[in-house]
């Protein structure tokens, strides 16, 4: 399929940049660039390079996870992960960790995700769907409501920004998902 | 079956490397993470050259066998250094006199800055005068060199940021030494009291 092979190259070219010094530090020169810029963008190189998974590995998987849970586990788990605070400032200050997550972090978040969620049943995408809104919306708030600096790496007020960008995210993805569960195609009785 | 196993193998994986990744869920910060890794290993803080408002040169192993506790701070400072400050006051008033018991056995309050290009003598002189600091048991003092300064700030893990006005940010906390000079324990700045208990009791 050319229009696959076109999303995988794609996914694998943002991969690489993502993988440039100067692509990472500006980044991760201010938190929002690294916690909504940096860590999504990483996610969605794994899951547009996942157009390039052979057919064959996918059955392979599908007989071991056919409804896509174990996959999406583990991109929630890899999300939760890679967004603590220290894993933040480890990134920064570490080689040896920004290596490891720019290695790990796209297909265990993004390629799982898109896995499991060709796999998934529509209900089980809205469940996904749904508790994304609060995870992100909780994190928002409570990057929002700390008294401390959550990261050395970054300034306080930098911290309070991401936090409010989180929470305008939250509502533009409550608005995205209205929208489709509500004036989205109906399916023929 | 094999798709609910698939599902636990994932939770069961997960889990552990969350809990690995956060010290048994103790530490989501880095700063927890400094905090926990100095009370299980002790470290040994090198012998860097230090001078203090006075002009004194000394190293913070020259202090011989007392406790002492430091503080990192810049004298532009008008946010948590002043705070810092205000504590080491308090805990400097608490200490036992060295008129009283073993001289020796003194805890010692340590500020270090870490500017000290633009932090002479004169300018750590007049924060210990703003702070009432005694020089006898409080020292403000400032690395001689840049290498000194990195030494030091990696050695107590402290990561220093531009504030983006030209100033810092810094780790606000309070790192206690004990009588051997290693680095032994971290604390939060906003309790003069346990602070001033833990350095005589010798951290």
């Amino acid at each position: 399929m050319p229009g696959a092979r076109a999303r995988g190259a794609a996914g694998v070219a943002l991969w690489g940049a993502l993988a440039v010094p100067a692509v990472r530090h500006l980044l991760e020169s201010s938190m929002v660039g690294h916690m909504m810029g940096e860590l999504p963008a990483l996610a969605a190189a794994g899951w547009l390079a996942t157009a390039l998974v052979p057919g064959r590995a996918r059955r392979a998987l599908a007989a071991f996870d056919p409804h896509g849970v174990a996959a999406v586990l583990t991109a929630a788990f890899a999300i939760t992960a890679w967004s603590l605070p220290r894993q933040l400032d480890a990134a920064i200050t570490s080689p040896a960790s920004a290596l490891t997550r720019l290695l790990l972090f796209p297909p265990l978040a993004g390629s799982a995700l898109a896995l499991g969620w060709e796999r998934m049943t529509g209900l089980g995408r809205a469940f996904v769907a749904a508790n994304s809104l609060s995870m992100v919306g909780a994190m928002g708030w409570l990057y929002v409501a700390a008294p401390v600096r959550l990261c050395t790496s970054y300034r306080f007020d930098q911290q309070q920004t991401v936090g409010v960008s989180l929470l305008a995210a939250t509502g533009l993805l409550c608005a995205g998902l209205v929208a489709a569960a509500f004036v989205g195609r109906v399916p023929p009785a | 079956m094999r798709p609910a196993l698939a599902a636990i193998a994932v939770v069961a994986v997960g889990t552990a490397a969350l809990w690995r990744g956060t010290d048994g869920g103790r530490a989501f910060t880095s700063e927890g993470a400094r905090r926990l890794a100095v009370a299980r290993q002790p470290r040994i803080i090198p012998p860097v050259r230090l001078q203090d408002q006075d002009g004194r040169a000394f190293t913070l192993a020259e202090l011989g066998g007392r406790p002492v506790a430091v503080d990192f701070i810049f004298t532009r400072c008008t946010t948590l250094c002043p705070a810092l400050g205000r504590t080491f006051a308090a805990v400097q008033r608490e200490l036992p006199s060295s008129g009283t018991g073993a001289a020796a056995a003194t805890p010692v309050l340590v500020s270090i800055s870490i500017d000290p290009a633009r932090d002479t003598p004169e300018r750590l002189m007049e924060y210990a005068r703003m702070h009432g600091a005694d020089p006898r048991r409080w020292r403000v003092a400032r690395p001689l060199s840049d290498a000194d300064r990195t030494a030091l700030l990696a050695a107590f893990g402290i990561r220093v940021i531009p504030d983006g006005a030209g100033g810092f940010v810094h780790n606000g906390a309070v790192h206690l030494l004990d009588a051997r000079g290693r680095l032994v324990t971290i604390v939060d700045y906003d309790n003069p009291h346990a602070i001033a208990e833990r350095v005589t009791a010798g951290s």
